[in-house]
């Protein structure tokens, strides 16, 4: 029972409801079971033998988006996601898994990716790249930097734009890389993050089996989803390999002068930390410190910013829930960015710019409002 | 001991049998749920028990499941589900984020929760006129938020400010930390709109600065808990925002000291916003977690200042300072920026992540003894027993300070699965329920009565809690909202098979 491997921290909690304060699925529900608090309640109740795991408790398990907001806000501090994602592992165990859940659990045991997609149109996305010169891996290459581009910007129409400006840019850096192509396989971090401990060592090790055969010494992925596994989940320490997230091998390679910029980009934006890089890693420099070096570009802020982000909604395996039974936490913090009247929200993560961008539209402010990944805010001014 | 002789076994079961009598007496909710899915929409009913469950709890040890949980969004909402709750005498409980330290938010009594979070709006905000008119779910900092936009601000604030609701606090009267300059929200209430149990829609107070117009019956049911009515709308006074604000921090060789320097600054005209004591414990512990490299001591003291003019407030900064190093204050430090300012509440408001990450298992629980008031001139010595009675019964506790106001809340941290440290902390209350009512202090100045204090509060209430037992029937004559609550129908707080921990220590009376 993973659930017994936290019973501390549920008996810490003092059940005070500060959690609540930016939880991204409470603020939308308004209901205390989707609460952190409402849940280290029930995990309480299963682990005293007074309730017993049902569809319902997983339901309400699964609407968390592991954002650690409440964690932040917590009067003790409490890692509340690892409370949740135990207590996920306990129910996925007896198979209480929501069928969206289930259905991204069996898509990335299939074909390594949590979207259902085949594997052979992993490297597709690399159409269009036509005049770069992009190292696709082969057998056994040796690459320094290793590119993870990842399974959303792999799949993903509008996310596949961001990893060929990533590849224009590092190109252009004169940066030496390469990408997996097809041998690319999903990182496990969402894997963990809704339960599935198995399924991450699967791909885990999958994935380290390939940077070992191409002796890499720095990954460098598009999501922050896949950097805080590897930096977080994965034993890279001990294999000698650096995680990086791309803004912060990007705000290096500014600071080498490798990169420099030839344009303006006369815009107000507004920078979104993404959950998993900010709060999760802090990680909250490195994109300010590019956005600012634009020329032309004025950086704001909004209240709820870098350790206090309101997260997009997508984070905990909640980016493949379905509408009836997820929430749309995006259209709160577009409406949160709105009041500021930028011309660009910008973010650092595939999920929180598919969010966001949706959120814009079904907003009717496309118009208004344009949401880009700080890379093509990048491209953009070279 | 002598003003302690809670209520002996025969009264007790007198109060269990009337508690049963009530509860056969209040209707079921049964399966009919359809007047209420008629009135609010069958989206706006939880039913499931695992939703009913996560209404449970607080920070005390009980444990009351719901049978249902409403969320209304008009007054009219309201007013029907009461007249509807009246005539089939089912309990209701009206909750705004829960966050209550008493168990006033806790739906003893099986009640049907009334969770009023979706009634968040902000009705009108008056620049000119300095009032807001809100429903009650909205948070503070929410209101604050959009006040800010008009350079004002609700100065009343609370430890949970960034969840509790404007019902929730004015149904508490809550304190807060800037209480000794701004004062419990009362101070702060207009005028209110409230449901009675009746289903009648009321206005008392005005939406005016001034009113002096009959008894005051907004003040009557602020800090009734839920208990007469339920608050659907809000006329808050509102200020402008005041421009500037620092800290001083002081730290002292006892706590007498540190008393002495808290007295002479809440009385020495600089209007402090707060006046903070902190204990050797907090200090040292908070110290060593967070690495804060604050000096060793007894005590520290924490003064809030602000105001609109930079100037006043340096020389408001070194009065305080010259005060506290008069008074034997080994160093002080300032600060004028949010971050410094949060580094010096760090030991007041980070003990709990201290604790815990030094305790593993070990959790703040809320009883009876969290927030009495005593008289300023008898602080220090009420704190030093206090804390040589949490040493005599072995309790982990530190002991923190509204100084400038007197209210004491001493932390008590334990292992809930403990039996031992629960029979302790019973005892370590009761003696300090009589030592703060011995020194004629009162043994709520901040939470409130709630489930808690309920078996105590006629020890410091007298004849005037039959005076507030017939407002309760007046009002209230079915007992429908807020059952269990504030000793007005029953002193006993530990109900067998409502307690969240199996090895609590029930009351032995």
């Amino acid at each position: 029972m993973f659930l017994e491997s936290v019973r501390n921290e549920v008996l810490e909690c003092a059940s005070c409801g500060l959690c609540k304060a930016n939880c991204p699925v409470f603020e939308d529900l308004r209901i205390e079971s989707v609460s952190a608090r409402g849940k280290i309640i029930l995990c309480y109740n299963l682990l005293m033998g007074n309730l017993k795991p049902s569809q319902k408790l997983a339901e309400r398990l699964f609407q968390c988006t592991t954002c650690k907001a409440c964690t932040t806000t917590c009067l003790c501090e409490l890692d509340i996601p690892k409370i949740i994602e135990a207590c996920r592992s306990d129910l996925i165990e007896l198979g209480l898994v929501p069928r969206a859940i289930r259905d991204v659990l069996v898509s990335t045991q299939r074909y390594g990716n949590p979207w259902n997609q085949p594997k052979r149109k992993r490297a597709e996305w690399i159409n269009g790249l036509e005049g770069v010169n992009l190292k696709v891996l082969s057998e056994s290459e040796s690459v320094g930097t290793l590119y993870f581009v990842g399974c959303t910007p792999s799949y993903d129409p509008r996310c596949r734009e961001v990893a060929r400006s990533m590849v224009r840019v590092f190109s252009r850096a004169g940066v030496d890389f390469g990408v997996l192509g097809e041998e690319e396989t999903c990182c496990g971090g969402p894997m963990l993050r809704i339960g599935e401990r198995g399924l991450f060592e699967l791909l885990a090790e999958r994935n380290l089996e390939n940077f070992r055969r191409h002796n890499v010494d720095r990954v460098v992925a598009t999501s922050p989803h896949c950097y805080n596994a590897f930096k977080n989940d994965y034993p890279l320490d001990r294999e000698g390999i650096e995680a990086q997230h791309y803004t912060q091998f990007v705000a290096n390679l500014i600071d080498e002068g490798r990169i420099s910029f030839s344009k303006r980009v006369d815009k107000v934006v507004v920078y979104h930390d993404p959950c998993f890089l900010g709060r999760h890693n802090g990680v909250y420099e490195p994109p300010r410190k590019i956005l600012e070096s634009i020329p032309g570009l004025t950086l704001i802020e909004m209240e709820r910013a870098r350790e206090n982000s309101f997260c997009c909604g997508g984070g905990g395996g909640m980016m493949w829930m379905e509408a009836s039974s997820s929430t749309r936490p995006s259209l709160n913090r577009v409406r949160e960015a709105a009041d500021l009247k930028p011309d660009i929200i910008a973010t650092s993560c595939p999920f929180c710019l598919l969010n966001l961008e949706d959120a814009v539209r079904v907003m009717d402010l496309e118009k208004e409002i344009q949401v880009m990944d700080v890379i093509e805010l990048v491209e953009k001014a070279m | 001991m002598q003003h302690l002789e809670l209520l002996s076994r025969s009264a007790v079961e007198e109060e269990i049998l009337k508690s049963s009598r009530r509860r056969s007496r209040i209707g079921d909710l049964g399966t009919n749920i359809q007047p209420l899915i008629e009135i609010v929409g069958r989206e706006n009913i939880l039913l499931d028990d695992v939703d009913l469950l996560c209404y449970s709890r607080d920070l005390t040890p009980y444990s009351f499941k719901p049978r249902a949980v409403v969320f209304p969004q008009t007054t009219e909402q309201v007013s029907k589900i009461l007249i509807w709750a009246n005539r089939e005498k089912v309990p209701v409980t009206p909750r705004g984020s829960g966050a209550s330290f008493t168990g006033s938010s806790l739906p003893r009594e099986n009640s049907v929760v009334l969770d009023m979070s979706k009634m968040d709006k902000i009705k009108d905000i008056q620049p000119e006129n300095l009032i807001a008119i809100v429903e009650p779910g909205i948070t503070v900092d929410k209101l604050n938020r959009e006040l800010k936009k008009f350079s004002l601000t609700f100065p009343h604030d609370v430890g949970s400010h960034d969840v509790s609701t404007i019902g929730g606090m004015v149904a508490s009267n809550s304190h807060g930390h800037h209480g000794l300059k701004y004062g419990p929200i009362k101070n702060w209430i207009l005028g209110l709109e409230v449901v009675l149990p009746t289903g009648k829609v009321i206005r008392v107070g005005s939406r005016v600065l001034r009113s002096n117009c009959g008894y005051n019956l907004t003040q009557l049911f602020i800090g009734s808990e839920g208990t007469l009515g339920i608050i659907t709308e809000v006329t808050l006074n509102v200020i402008p925002l005041p421009s500037y604000k620092a800290s001083v921090a002081s730290f002292f060789n006892s706590v007498r000291e540190a008393l002495r320097a808290s007295m002479e600054t809440a009385r020495c005209g600089v209007n402090p916003s707060a006046v903070e004591f902190v204990d050797r414990t907090a200090l040292e512990t908070v110290n060593r977690v967070e690495n804060l490299g604050f000096p060793e001591a007894e005590a520290m003291v924490i003064v809030d200042l602000d105001g609109h003019s930079k100037s006043v407030l340096d020389e408001q900064v070194k009065t305080v300072a010259d005060i506290c190093l008069k008074n034997g204050g080994k160093e002080v430090q300032v600060a004028y920026d949010e971050e410094g300012i949060r580094r010096l509440w760090k030991p007041r408001l980070d003990i709990d992540i201290a604790m815990t990450r030094e305790m593993p298992g070990y959790r703040e629980v809320g009883m009876a003894i969290a927030d009495p008031c005593v008289p300023l001139s008898r602080m220090a010595e009420v704190i030093e027993e206090m804390q040589r009675i949490f040493k005599r019964h072995k309790i982990t506790s530190i002991i923190l300070a509204h100084a400038g106001v007197g209210i004491i809340h001493p932390a008590i941290f334990i292992d809930v699965n403990d039996e031992h440290q629960w029979r302790a902390l019973k005892k370590a209350e009761r003696e300090i329920v009589n030592l703060v009512l011995g020194v004629g202090g009162s043994i709520t100045g901040e939470h409130g009565v709630g489930i808690v204090k309920a078996p105590f509060a006629e020890l410091e209430l007298g004849e005037s809690l039959e005076i507030m037992r017939r407002i309760k029937r007046l009002l209230d004559p079915n007992g429908i909202l807020n059952p269990g609550k504030m000793a007005l129908d029953t002193a006993i707080r530990d109900v067998p098979g409502h307690i969240a921990f199996p090895k609590y220590q029930m009351d032995v009376v």
